[in-house]
């Protein structure tokens, strides 16, 4: 009987670690998946100011790759950058602004995600643009749905940091130096897993 | 002098308005085409603006002047010639025509091209289209067929003032003075 009862507990306890331990790996691969934007759900846009009030602009490919919790990385093909107006669109490219021709990508990788909740993280790490690399904060919120995620954010830069626009443009008077960015992204489970 | 107009007299509200406006138009084509022929720089987005700005008061005053018309009396013509009358009659007709589609077709093209106005930096203009640009390509065609027609007729009106004044010698451009 003593024999029967201690099997019992074995048995119970172990059942306990195993499941104890499934969930551990659980979350872990929860922290380690990979996911990996739907360019054909997912928008990445910015507002700038034109002689006082905003125009927008948009990048119409662009893919984000992210590991739970670990790794954010974004690139984008500023070579399909589009501002809704084609003498616009064929200035930007020019060298004073975006210099296409020498820069064609764009690509944040982050150093550290923080968690600042269950649903906002902070993606702290550098951004290449127009060859030029700066430390850049991505907020971004992290609402999962049924079969995808939706990734969204919004941040502002300063145009001179990376030198889009020409020292003639400095004053920032007729184009504005801040440039309101705001993504929101369709992310799904990578295919390889 | 009144400020309404007579049988025989402008009065100095017509007179105000005809002079002011025509100090805008003889800065706005000339801006118009210089900024224009400008590279981009931030010197031809200011200019635009001013352009725009000048566009829409100049667009105020013929709405203000064709309504100061209609509400009230015109001075009767001094020609006797019924062809030169007719003429006359003519030419005004095509520049309020003018001063009117000018502006439009300028509205049309910024907002056709998908370009925020704020008119002297203080008030936003509204767009009256969405971007467009089939519509942008067209209303600037418009524009600039326009602004040619509108030279070509303020030549003929300034010819046929000028003519009154030192070859027919009578009042009609005096009329217009304060």
């Amino acid at each position: 009987m003593q024999t029967i009862k201690y099997l019992i507990l074995t048995a119970y306890l172990f059942c306990q670690l195993t499941s104890a331990a499934d969930l551990q790996r659980a979350s872990d691969l929860q922290r380690a998946s990979k996911w990996q934007s739907d360019p054909a759900q997912s928008e990445l846009s910015y507002s700038v100011n034109f002689e006082q009030l905003p125009i927008n602009g948009q990048f119409k490919a662009f893919t984000v790759d992210y590991i739970a919790q670990q790794q954010l990385r974004v690139v984008v093909d500023i070579t399909s950058v589009d501002m809704g107006n084609s003498d616009i669109n064929q200035a930007i490219r020019d060298v004073d602004w975006f210099d296409i021709k020498s820069h064609s990508q764009a690509v944040f990788f982050s150093d550290e995600i923080k968690v600042v909740s269950d649903t906002e993280f902070l993606a702290k790490g550098k951004l290449q643009l127009k060859g030029i690399s700066q430390p850049v904060n991505v907020p971004f919120s992290w609402q999962p749905s049924a079969d995808s995620v939706s990734m969204s954010g919004k941040l502002t830069l300063s145009r001179s940091d990376f030198a889009i626009g020409s020292p003639e443009w400095a004053s920032g008077d007729q184009i504005g130096i801040d440039v309101d960015v705001s993504f929101a992204v369709k992310m799904l489970k990578h295919a390889s897993e | 002098m009144t400020m309404r107009n007579t049988e025989n007299h402008w009065g100095w509200l017509s007179k105000l308005l005809h002079w002011l406006t025509a100090v805008l138009i003889l800065i706005q084509i000339p801006l118009g085409f210089y900024a224009e022929e400008l590279k981009l720089s931030p010197l031809k987005l200011d200019l635009f603006v001013w352009h725009k700005s000048i566009g829409m008061l100049i667009l105020l005053l013929a709405i203000e002047r064709l309504l100061w018309r209609i509400t009230g009396t015109i001075p009767k013509p001094l020609d006797n010639n019924p062809i030169q009358r007719r003429m006359a009659q003519l030419a005004h007709a095509l520049l309020y025509g003018l001063m009117l589609a000018l502006p439009i077709s300028g509205w049309i093209t910024t907002s056709a091209a998908n370009i925020p106005t704020k008119l002297f930096w203080l008030i936003e203009l509204p767009a009256i289209t969405g971007p467009d640009e089939a519509l942008k390509k067209l209303a600037a065609e418009v524009h600039e067929v326009c602004v040619i027609m509108l030279i070509i007729i303020l030549l003929v009106h300034i010819g046929a003032a000028l003519y009154h004044h030192f070859k027919l010698r009578d009042s009609i451009l005096k009329r217009m003075w304060f």
